[in-house]
């Protein structure tokens, strides 16, 4: 959320706490050893090139930095286009093996996220370090079941990306995954990203859905409060929607795949090039409202039917359930990607047009 | 004290005692209808960050909470499992702390704790704690208390101690904070936070952190405060929490101007506590600093308590504080309503000079007595209370003597010796009161015991009557009165001859009267009856041994 203000002044939303940051005139800090922030100046004499350097590991503060609560944002935060993505789903639905599998892959420098023109780089190198090295490489490299996420942990963006398309146009990227109990909560004044969410990802856990239709299941309470505070927003011109864009996402899928063939059809097309052809998202996204429909599971529907833009999917971030903590050989992350993939595409990274029907290079067409 | 603490347990769970999902209450002692006002204070504290048992106190407003945090596996996603006493207005941080050691924590079944079931618990728990607290390493602690002072009135976090309990209680102990703590968080974010947070490193953040940082291994920037903590520290380790009984304020600082105003406050000079009992624990350097300036110490010793004060008189310290804790005691303990322990305390220092004392005269004679009894040397005494009843009329003074004769004969001989300086001015009526009363006879008897010091003191101040006065008309009830010192007195200083005839007649009258004989009848004249004559009463002669064998 960047605009000219103030006759042409840059003036930013801070992701975390929404409050107004007039970014030109904001000074550059740097974390000192205690993670307190220390003011970074010039030195006489410094040349260009070794003050742009240091700036490259900067911040801005969202305030008085003698202020608990102020925010440090990467120094080309508003360089980019901001695009803040937040997970959503109730306690232990799987938002934080999904998202880390999500920015595993995303930063996975695999080949085909080429053909996407993609081009992903750490936005705040700290942040992103940190997450790497305490999600993403403990859940892909060593297998290994992630802590809970404990719901009195900070509220702050859990990782931030550059990501740059094939048009050259970038944006920041910063993700949200709070703690199911905290989502649930019908008043938290800490928790303030759904008011500038360009995107969220609804994480359907299978296994707290009805066994069958018409069992009086009343849906994921985070999804009711996410969708409750999208109503300050205003709705885009002309439409009922919530001004958001929506993924949908059945995680754990590999627990539901042998009870519907449908979920197994899906899974079994988790492959590297059907990963990143999002034309097969719109059948998919029909048939993961079929299958929820099927199991009675309306409630959980109500993302996909409320906001301005929505994908459905089946996904799993390990393959299988854990075993003493950790995953056995059969871990994969299985069309992880996807989601975030069609998240792009809705809020702009990706264009829309990807969703159309595949070119002549494309993949195989949806299952049936 | 006969409520009882309530139970709670919490870890992850498809539904909740409150009917939501994830971690929440599943078990507890408490009515369903109070856990909800519970989780609302407790939930985002039930959060445990490793194996190693952690602990938060909380304080609702009315009652407190302990809650003991593990993190939990069991094959499973590593969470969280969280057991949490609540209720009851004694929980106060240090009962919370010495409940840690509870061995009832994890019972498989939650119920009303009675507080009669605990307090053993706590009481022992407390002494366990309080003695690591003691064994930290002290510069490290010091540096820790100087950082709380600094940051008075503020949460604060602590990182990287090894034993956060400890460090709780000597917070504690030394400086009344914290009201709330948490021993193992992964952050110090949150405004629910209790006031003090210990963190095992610095939370990675991209926000500005809520509270203050306290870290040993960061030295003080106020060396003012630095120095007293470092005086708080040394002294609880040797002495533990009676070490620093003497400073402690009721209320911890609220900012840190504050904690400076105490710190000035509380020590006799940067690095020394202001408590008069650890003087004489003080090194030989500090004590003659001390005592090269010793007006802070007599300052103190002028407010503490008397019992203190008492107990620093009895101990050895240099002179001039030693004076200086003298002169305090001495002008609290000299007036009628001062205090009783004081002087029995400065008596241990007798004999004092008698001008200490001056400062605080005039004051109640019957006190001086008392007082001047306990403090001064013989001499000295007389020299004071000679002067102080200088004031008492002729009367009041022969009186003053009389009381005091036979209990306190020094004092009285003080007024024998007002009495000396006075005589040759004393007016008639006030002379014959003299005379006719029991001075010079019976008080100074009492006084001085001997005959020959009696007569010798009387004949000292019989020679001091004014001139004219040595005649039969001032001192015949002297005369009558009859004691033999008296007599000998008159006798040695009179020179009137009428006077000294009737001091022998009174003399004659005494031996006979000893003798059972009445006094002569004078001499008939000339053709009278002869003695054993007509008149003498023969029933009454003694009958002989010739008498008996007659019959």
């Amino acid at each position: 959320m960047t605009g000219p203000r103030n006759g042409g002044a840059t003036v930013v939303e801070c992701p975390i706490c929404a409050r107004l940051i007039a970014w030109d005139t904001a000074a550059p800090y740097r974390f000192g050893p205690d993670n307190q922030p220390v003011a970074l100046t010039r030195q006489p004499g410094e040349s260009d090139h070794s003050w742009r350097d240091k700036l490259r590991t900067a911040y801005r503060p969202c305030g008085d930095v003698r202020q608990p609560g102020t925010h440090l944002l990467p120094y080309d935060y508003a360089d980019y286009a901001p695009v803040t993505i937040g997970m959503v789903g109730h306690s232990k639905a799987g938002k934080t093996h999904l998202l880390a599998a999500m920015i595993g892959r995303l930063c996975s420098n695999d080949p085909v996220l080429s053909r996407l023109g993609l081009s992903v780089a750490p936005l705040d190198l700290r942040v992103h370090q940190r997450y790497m090295a305490d999600l993403v490489t403990p859940l892909t490299v060593h297998r290994r079941q992630l802590p809970d996420t404990q719901a009195n942990a900070r509220v702050e963006f859990c990782d931030a990306l550059k990501i740059t398309n094939a048009e050259g146009r970038s944006f920041s990227l910063t993700f949200f995954d709070l703690a199911g109990e905290r989502l649930a909560r019908a008043q938290d004044d800490e928790v303030r990203f759904y008011a500038l969410a360009d995107a969220l990802i609804f994480v359907v856990d299978p296994e707290s859905l009805p066994a069958r239709p018409r069992q009086g299941a009343t849906g994921d309470v985070s999804f009711d409060v996410a969708l409750h505070h999208l109503e300050s927003r205003d709705r885009p011109r002309g439409s009922g929607f919530k001004p958001v864009s929506a993924a949908v996402v059945v995680a754990k899928a590999d627990l539901i795949r042998f009870s519907d063939r449908v979920v197994s059809d899906w899974l079994a097309r988790g492959g590297s090039d059907e990963e990143v052809e999002l034309s097969t998202v719109e059948q998919e996204s029909e048939d993961v409202y079929a299958y929820l429909s099927r199991r009675g599971a309306d409630a959980w529907l109500r993302p996909a039917q409320q906001c301005f833009r929505s994908t459905l999917h089946f996904a799993s971030a390990t393959n299988g359930p854990a075993v003493g903590g950790g995953f056995d050989a059969a871990f994969r992350q299985c069309r992880v990607l996807k989601p975030l993939l069609a998240t792009f595409a809705m809020t702009g990274v990706l264009p829309e047009s990807m969703f159309g029907p595949p070119g002549p290079s494309a993949g195989d067409g949806p299952p049936r | 004290m006969n409520e009882g603490l309530h139970q709670i347990r919490y870890r992850w769970t498809e539904r909740s005692l409150l009917g939501e999902r994830g971690m929440g209450p599943v078990e507890s002692s408490l009515p369903q209808a109070h856990i909800e006002a519970w989780d609302a204070l407790l939930r985002d504290h039930v959060w445990a960050t490793g194996p190693e048992p952690a602990f938060t106190y909380l304080w609702s407003g009315e009652a407190g909470a302990l809650i003991r945090k593990v993190t939990t596996a069991g094959g499973g996603r590593p969470g969280s499992s969280a057991h949490v006493l609540v209720g009851g207005r004694f929980l106060s941080p240090k009962v919370a702390i010495g409940l840690t050691t509870w061995t009832g924590w994890d019972a498989p079944e939650l119920t009303e704790v009675p507080w009669s079931r605990l307090a053993p618990a706590a009481r022992q728990g407390i002494r366990d704690v309080r003695r690591r607290s003691r064994a930290l390493a002290p510069d490290r602690l010091a540096v820790l208390v100087a950082h709380l002072l600094s940051a008075s009135g503020e949460p604060f976090s602590v990182l990287a101690e090894a034993d956060p309990l400890a460090v709780v209680m000597a917070f504690t102990d030394l400086v009344g904070r914290p009201a709330g703590f948490a021993t193992d968080e992964a952050d110090d974010n949150g405004t629910s936070m209790p006031e003090a947070v210990f963190l095992k490193e610095a939370p990675f953040s991209t926000t500005i952190a809520a509270r203050r940082r306290l870290m040993a291994q960061v030295s003080p920037a106020d060396a003012e405060l630095h120095t007293f903590a470092d005086a708080l520290v040394r002294a609880y380790r040797m002495q533990g929490r009676d070490g620093v009984a003497r400073v402690r304020l009721a209320t911890p600082p609220g900012d840190a101007a504050e904690a400076h105003a105490w710190a000035r406050r509380a020590q006799f000079r940067p690095g020394v506590l202001a408590d008069l009992t650890r003087l004489h624990l003080l090194g030989t350097d500090i004590l003659r600093e001390l005592a090269a300036d010793p007006g802070p110490v007599t300052a103190a010793a002028i407010t503490a308590p008397a019992a203190d004060l008492a107990y620093a008189l009895g101990q050895a310290v240099p002179e001039p504080l030693s004076a200086g804790l003298v002169t305090a005691a001495l002008r609290r303990a000299v007036p009628p309503d001062g205090d009783h322990t004081l002087l029995e305390a400065l008596a241990k220092h007798a004999p004092i000079g008698p001008g200490l004392l001056a400062p605080y005269l005039p004051v109640d004679l019957d006190r001086l007595a008392y007082v001047t009894g306990l403090l001064l040397s013989r001499e000295d005494r007389l020299s004071v209370l000679t002067g102080a009843v200088a004031a008492l009329s002729a009367q009041d003074l022969i009186s003053w003597i009389g009381e005091r004769a036979t209990d306190d004969p020094d004092a009285a001989w003080a007024g024998f010796h007002q009495m000396l300086d006075r005589v040759p001015g004393l007016a008639r009526p006030d002379l014959d009161a003299l005379v006719r009363s029991q001075l010079l006879a019976v008080y100074l008897r009492a006084v001085l015991g001997s005959p020959p010091d009696v007569a010798r003191a009387a004949a000292m101040l019989l020679a001091a009557f004014p001139e004219g006065t040595h005649d039969l008309g001032t001192l015949t009830p002297l005369i009558d009165h009859g004691d033999p010192a008296v007599l000998h007195a008159v006798e040695t200083v009179v020179a009137d001859p009428a006077v000294r005839d009737a001091v022998l007649r009174r003399i004659r009258f005494s031996f006979y009267q000893a003798q059972r004989l009445p006094p002569p009848a004078p001499p008939q004249p000339a053709g009278g009856d002869a003695p054993g004559g007509s008149r003498w009463p023969l029933g009454r002669r003694r009958r002989s041994a010739n008498d008996r064998t007659a019959t």
